[in-house]
């Protein structure tokens, strides 16, 4: 029905219901000139390059704007379109540099040959960095273009290289819009404008300030889409037309983004945002479009090392797997211990937990990501039958009202934080809990912002506001939850005035916030732990609760979301990486008999040591040896090196040189997710394929394929997998909500667990035949308050945040900024403006202070300027440490300088 | 007729009885902007002085303007028993004196007074509707400019004004409404005089509940004032057009469209929505009736493209003025995504006396295909600068010898731009065209939205292309390639050929890029070929003396030779 049939230059072409003719002209590869137009944007009909002529239509319509009709006869070419073509073309090069562009030596110049027609050097082409992949070039050659008389003009604009990812070159913008459009529609930003008006019309920043000045999250959308050489990264810049383009998923974070990395001369030269991707459709975050570098970095551990004489020394994997699987076969049982990495393959990471348990025969297994999520998680699991998020990071922008807990969602999950501006841009009501302020706070409808510590309290006062008001779903409660008296119990005798008073949220907000989210048709609740002194396992508890008194899961736009932080925290869980459950989150006493029998090995039965167990520099864990793997592409983790003194035997698996691999006893070279084939498993359950895009950087190797060598060399047998392919299949075998996934099947959108066998869609929304767990399970507000342990050395409390506030005077430095209370900074002797350090115990950061009330005594809320960090995190292994949110710090001022 | 329109237009008209038979004594000030700007304010200061000064009881009201800007400062003043006699061109130094002369010592001055009002008789003193340049005229919209004070709804109502609204609401189904209009053939006054009563059928028809109704007072056309002119002087028939352009389409919500710059024009139309709120005649139950209507002020910033339809809506929508691409039009989806009718602020004023004469009344006025009058403002060589309504049907030469007293003696008129700078201009042969929609559109020339800029015998037409091409270009909104880049060059020829630098072929290039302009957007782009076409339409034997023999016939071009120094 919705199939349409039109004429293009006398072929007979089918079309879609509402698509426009140039759409269903590419797609039936008939080719239309353009300029404006771009495939991941809406028609704007501005450069009227791509005119036709339409049977019982007037004058020459744009083929962008003009949709299909049934029985459309369109023609394309001809005299009087080729011409307009052409006088269009003609005005877009009297203001373009082309002294190339029609010149037939084109092919023949290289940038360094000097040009016989004397052409100025700012309009070769052969020295424009978008040369061989510009597309002012292709449709140039296509209108088969001869010099103009129109007179030219070079804008001589100054190039504007002042932040360290993008250039601006308006000499050569075409004002197409592209980047305008791409910035709100894409990002659901304004950072960029039309400015200016008549021929003087550019691109620039609405006031003429700097990007990040004027809300550029550098997420490089604009970069994407720009035609020409106007808007280019930094880096690479020069290196011209890629020769293969590999789809994979990005690695930074837990949402799970689909890139197409472009490669050349075996290098990743970019990274761009692909539009088939089912989390961000062509979103990307200047992360993922951006933190490709750390691949190629002179740093990466290129060949094994192992220790001799008290050094580390270049070795050779034969030497090193020897050595290693002798001392782990003198270190079974509880004296050994693995770290896993949230950024390995879940092939990896099941292989390394198999490992561990079938050979090593111990359950001291864990992985970094757990320290903060891991209650959290399993809280879910408790209450509603399935520990992760119950919906899809794309619903988000359907939503009438979400509420973000404890989540610095535009820094952490950039991509997911443009899914909740876009519902707010669609005219959604956004609750931000947070006692920090962050980019969304500052969006919010109500920001109800706590004492640090009181965050499960607003949510037990939003509770009580909603039972108050009588705007609980009493059928849901009544059909699908348990445990209400208990819950209603842990909130008698108490009133809203009360959680207002002990959070510190005002009354009045805290119950329109509560009306909010009630009344809205569905509500999603996303939280995160990791900044927040409150126990994971009492925030997710309370955000259950919240949820299923007001009906909130089981449908679209809903439910209750766990953001993991890294790009396979959920699938390193799934995997049981995890020293108390099996893959698939089976308890050990439940799984032994099944697991045991598949790996054909007895199983341990005591639950494990947990990382911060493990590594907490306790002497007394009993661990003698340990496996740990990182993956360093940022931030070191918060481990330190001495906590690790007493290990008989260590070997650590990383990209880069830390702290602790310096430590290690052995140390394996590692291959980026770039260089590896195998899936990620995202925070809304999505498994996704990893593909490889370059070839192995140095001599490194995967877990799967150590851990197949130690087996060997160990005598043991089960991990001689000839693919990842082959290793998923084991997986599917043994969880059964990995039942129906196969590389077959993965595609390219994934398939979202549980998949229970291989006919079985993916299921996006959890809960949507009833709650998992039969009924779930409210309980008792725990509300607190919770504080970190006090220290007196380190009496402040950092929160991590982006200071929008400060955002006019954050110039690209590099220097991180510091909001801190007036008493703290009185006390500590700094003022508003001073460089200070920020001392915790794993070491210090510089900071400059912006001393204000924002912030309450006792806590300083700590930024770094993004774009540095950025560079600095992508591009090696930082060295020093930046403090995580929640950790304790005092202020300090930095040593005189002498001299 | 509605109670509550009972009600208020006997408390009205109690009000303009006292005005009328002077009790107390009426001094109406002039203060529009042409008003202001010739010193109104001081002139109001100096009566308030001088009635206090001389103890006479009597009350000054600011009232807008009648359209005789030349004439400024007009001062109009009833006395009990005699006639509202007007004094034109009125100083402080006049109004001290018309303080003692008249007020005091009874002598009206008949010698300062330029016509009168009403009954009664003046020496020597014609009716003012007889003098030269009112004499042609027919007031429908501006029938209450410059005879009411714009701030007081009073005023307005006792002089006919919500009569058309009460009418609507109290007798009328909304299709009946739109029926009227039709009758009426009222055309749309914003340049493409497109049929009022058929862009409101096609809103009527669309979906609601959400529907919008805006009033587009953007004019940016240089010499063009009518519509700021209007909402200055009687913004009341605006609001009231537009109430009922929402009744009979089952709109929610109008805006009025103002460029942020103009402040007075802005603070007299939010008072008049403010009163109109005041009074029940705009929010909800509107003269106690279910009808529910607002009305708010939207303001832009200054760019002349905002005053496109697509355009505007951006504006209004908070984003940069650049048009949308049509379709999907206005009527389907408008402002917000919502359907929307869009019509000048003089085709509104129009609306309220069509539904209270009833639309047979308005089509007696003019010719067969251009019904009523239009409002033109005559700028630049002429005796008599002014803002007048005209019936259709006169010819141009009789608008500007008749109602602005014609070019200087001795001279000739030499070309007239009308319709706003994308209009081009006309020549000589054309200056006897028929106002009307469709005899000047067939001359190449169009109405629009009623500037008339005559030029005699010292301009020159190569000058005045590239002054167009100017604004062209820097008005451009920068959105289509072919309106950005190809106004720029179009200015560059005029400019070049001014200087003496232009060469054969050059005006051929620019007229071959007219397809290619046609292909923009909006009218910008489109018409921004017209001064080229123009000029070679009129005056091409000038064009080659300034491409070719390098001189400016006029003398005008200071670059170029005078025709004596050949």
């Amino acid at each position: 029905m919705d199939e349409i049939k039109l004429t293009v230059d006398g072929q007979e072409i089918t079309a879609r219901k509402g698509q426009t003719i140039i759409e269903a002209a590419r797609e039936a590869g008939i080719y239309i000139p353009y300029l404006c137009w771009h495939p991941t944007l809406k028609a704007f009909g501005a450069c009227r390059m791509c005119v036709v002529q339409v049977e019982r239509m007037r004058g020459t319509p744009a083929s962008c704007t003009t949709t299909v009709m049934d029985g459309m006869v369109v023609t394309t070419k001809g005299r009087a379109i080729n011409d307009i073509r052409h006088n269009i073309m003609d005005m877009v090069l009297s203001e373009h540099p082309h002294g190339c562009l029609t010149c037939p030596r084109i092919d023949h110049c290289g940038p360094q040959d000097t040009c016989l027609r004397h052409a100025n050097v700012v309009d070769r082409c052969v020295l424009c960095p978008q040369n061989e992949r510009c597309e002012l070039q292709d449709v140039v050659y296509h209108l088969q273009m001869k010099d103009s008389d129109l007179s030219y003009e070079y804008r001589n604009v100054p190039l504007d290289s002042s932040n360290p990812l993008i250039d601006h070159d308006m000499n050569l913008c075409i004002v197409c819009g592209r980047c305008v459009r791409a910035c709100n529609e894409i990002e659901a930003a304004n950072a960029i404008t039309f400015i200016e008006r008549g021929d003087r019309t550019l691109i620039g920043t609405s006031l003429g300030g700097s990007l990040s000045d004027s809300g550029c999250t550098f997420c490089g959308a604009c970069v994407d889409v720009c035609p020409v050489g106007a808007i280019t990264e930094k880096d690479n810049k020069w290196t011209g037309a890629p020769e293969k383009s590999v789809t994979t998923i990005c690695s930074h974070c837990s949402v799970g983004c689909q890139l197409e990395l472009l490669v050349k001369k075996d290098r990743v030269i970019r990274s761009i945002a692909d539009l088939s991707g089912p989390v961000n459709q062509g979103n990307s975050c200047a992360r993922g479009k951006f933190g490709y570098k750390y691949i190629h970095s002179n740093d990466r551990i290129a060949a094994p090392y192992v220790r001799k004489n008290g050094e580390l020394v270049e070795s050779t994997w034969d030497e090193a797997l020897d050595l290693i699987a002798a001392r782990f076969s003198e270190s079974k049982g509880v004296s050994f211990g693995a770290v896993v990495s949230p950024r390995a393959t879940n092939e990896e990471n099941y292989l390394l937990q198999k490992f561990t348990r079938a050979v090593m025969g111990s359950n001291n297994i864990d992985h970094p990501d757990s320290t903060c999520n891991a209650d959290a998680v399993s809280a879910l699991g408790e209450t509603l039958g399935i520990g992760a998020m119950t919906n899809g990071f794309r619903e988000l922008r359907d939503s009438r009202c979400i509420l973000v807990y404890g989540s610095d969602l535009t820094w952490d999950h950039p991509v997911a934080a443009i899914q909740v501006k876009e519902a707010v841009n669609r005219g959604a009501t956004l609750i931000v809990v947070d006692p920090a302020e962050t980019e969304l706070s500052l969006m919010a409808t109500h920001w109800l912002r706590h004492w640090p510590g009181a965050g499960v309290g607003v949510l037990a006062g939003l509770a009580k506001a909603v039972l108050d008001e009588g705007l609980q779903d009493q059928e849901f409660i009544d059909r699908q939850t348990e445990g209400i008296d208990a819950l209603k119990g842990s909130l008698g005798g108490t009133t809203v005035q009360q959680f207002a008073e002990s959070t510190g949220v005002d009354q009045e907000l805290l119950l329109n916030a509560a009306r909010a989210y009630a009344e809205a048709e569905s509500a999603p609740i996303l939280f995160s732990t990791s900044r927040s002194i409150e126990p994971g396992g009492a925030i997710a508890r309370s955000a259950a609760n919240l949820a299923l008194l007001t009906g909130n899961l089981g449908k679209a736009s809903a439910g209750v979301n766990p953001l993991r932080s890294d790009a396979n925290s959920q699938g390193t869980t799934d995997m049981g990486c995890s020293p108390s459950l099996l893959p698939g989150h089976v308890a050990l006493a439940d799984g032994a008999e099944t697991f045991g029998k598949a790996w054909g090995a007895g199983l341990p039965s005591e639950a494990g040591l947990s990382i911060d167990e493990m590594l907490g520099g306790s002497l007394s864990n009993g661990l003698m040896a340990m496996f740990i793997s990182l993956e360093t592409q940022r931030e070191t983790p918060d481990i330190d090196p001495q906590s690790l003194s007493s290990l008989d035997f260590l070997v650590v698996h990383d990209l880069f040189f830390s702290d602790i691999a310096r430590a290690a006893d052995v140390v394996l070279p590692a291959p980026s997710t770039a260089e590896k084939d195998g899936t990620f498993t995202n925070a809304e359950r999505r498994v996704q394929r990893v593909n490889k895009v370059v070839d192995r950087i140095g001599d490194s190797r995967t877990i799967s394929e150590i851990v197949n060598a130690l087996a060997s060399r160990m005598g043991a047998s089960g991990f001689d997998f000839e693919s990842p392919a082959n290793v998923m299949e084991e997986i599917a075998s043994l969880v059964p909500s990995y039942g129906g996934i196969s590389y077959d099947r993965l595609g390219v959108v994934g398939l979202q667990w549980p998949c229970p066998d291989s006919s079985h869609p993916g299921t996006p929304i959890l809960h949507a035949d009833g709650i998992a767990r039969g009924k779930g399970q409210l309980t008792p507000f725990e509300t607190g308050p919770y504080s970190v342990d006090p220290d007196a050395d380190y009496p402040i409390f950092v929160m991590s945040g982006t200071l929008r506030e400060m955002k006019g005077v954050v110039e690209l430095d590099g220097r991180a900024r510091a909001m801190v209370n007036i008493d703290d900074a009185g006390a500590a002797g700094i003022s508003d403006g001073d460089e200070f350090q920020v001392l915790t115990r794993s070491g210090a950061l510089d900071a400059v202070a912006t001393v204000c009330d924002y912030v309450p005594a006792g806590i300083m809320q700590l930024s770094i300027p993004h774009t540095d960090t950025l560079v600095d995190s992508i591009n090696r292994a930082p060295s020093a440490p930046i403090p995580a949110g929640g950790t304790r710090a005092r202020i300090a001022r930095p040593a005189p300088v002498v001299g | 007729m509605t109670e509550a329109y009972q009600q208020l237009k006997k408390r009205a008209d109690t009000g303009w009885e006292a005005l009328a038979n002077g009790s107390p004594i009426r001094i109406m000030v002039g203060v529009a902007t042409c008003g202001r700007a010739a010193g109104g304010l001081q002139v109001i200061d100096a009566f308030e002085k001088a009635i206090a000064a001389n103890g006479v009881e009597a009350r000054v009201h600011r009232v807008g303007c009648i359209g005789l800007c030349y004439a400024e400062v007009l001062v109009d003043i009833i006395a009990p028993g005699k006639p509202r006699i007007t004094y034109a061109n009125v100083t402080p130094a006049l109004a001290e004196t018309l303080v003692k002369d008249y007020l005091v010592g009874g002598n009206p001055r008949p010698d300062l007074a330029i016509g009168i009002r009403g009954e009664g008789s003046l020496d020597g003193v014609p009716a003012l509707f007889d003098i030269p340049d009112l004499k042609p005229q027919v007031r429908v919209a501006m029938r209450n400019c410059g005879t009411i004070d714009p701030s007081d709804i009073d005023q307005y109502i006792a002089n006919g004004g919500y009569a058309g609204l009460d009418r609507c609401l109290s007798d009328m189904q909304p299709a009946e409404v739109i029926e009227e209009v039709l009758k009426s053939g009222l055309r749309g006054r914003g340049g493409a005089a497109f049929p009022a009563a058929m862009k409101w059928r096609f809103l009527a028809g669309a979906p609601g509940p959400t529907k919008y109704i805006l009033c587009n007072a953007e004019e940016g056309d240089p010499g063009a004032y009518n519509d700021k002119g209007l909402l200055e002087s009687d913004p009341h028939t605006v609001l009231e057009g537009m109430t009922i352009a929402g009744y009979a389409t089952a709109a929610s919500k109008g805006y009025v469209f103002i460029r942020c710059v103009h402040r007075d024009v802005i603070k007299t139309t939010q008072t008049a929505i403010d009163q109109a709120y005041k009074e029940g005649l705009l929010g909800k139950n509107i003269l106690g009736t279910d009808f529910n209507f607002d009305i708010a002020v939207a303001l832009t910033g200054e760019s002349y493209v905002s005053g496109e339809e697509t355009a505007l809506m951006e504006a209004i929508e908070g984003k940069r003025a650049m048009p949308r691409s049509r379709p999907p039009f206005p009527a389907q989806v408008g402002l917000w995504g919502k359907p929307s009718n869009i019509n000048n602020v003089k085709t509104y004023a129009y609306v309220p006396e069509v539904l209270r004469q009833g639309g047979d009344w308005y089509a007696g006025i003019g010719t067969e295909r251009s019904k009523g009058t239009a409002i033109v403002c005559l700028t630049g060589n002429v005796a008599r600068p002014q803002m007048a309504e005209v019936p259709f049907g006169l010819t141009l030469r009789q608008v500007i010898d008749d109602v602005a007293g014609g070019v200087s003696p001795g001279n000739e008129i030499k070309l007239l731009q009308t319709g706003g700078p994308l209009g081009g201009f006309l020549g000589p042969s054309e200056i006897d065209v028929t106002l009307d929609f469709d005899e000047m559109a067939g001359r190449g020339a169009i109405l629009g939205s009623g500037g008339i800029i005559v030029g005699d015998e010292s301009s020159c037409p190569v000058e005045m292309a590239a002054i167009l091409a100017d604004f062209n270009n820097e008005e451009s909104c920068g959105k289509c390639f072919p309106c950005r880049i190809g106004t720029k060059h179009i200015l560059e020829m005029f400019e070049t050929m001014t200087e003496g630098g232009a060469k054969e072929g050059d005006v051929d290039r620019m007229l071959a890029m007219g397809d290619t302009l046609l292909t923009s957007l909006c009218g910008h782009g489109q018409l921004s070929v017209n001064p080229i076409k123009s000029a070679v339409k009129y005056f091409e034997s000038e064009l080659n003396a300034h491409i070719i023999d390098k001189v400016c016939p006029s003398g005008r071009c200071a670059a170029l030779a005078k025709p004596s120094q050949r």
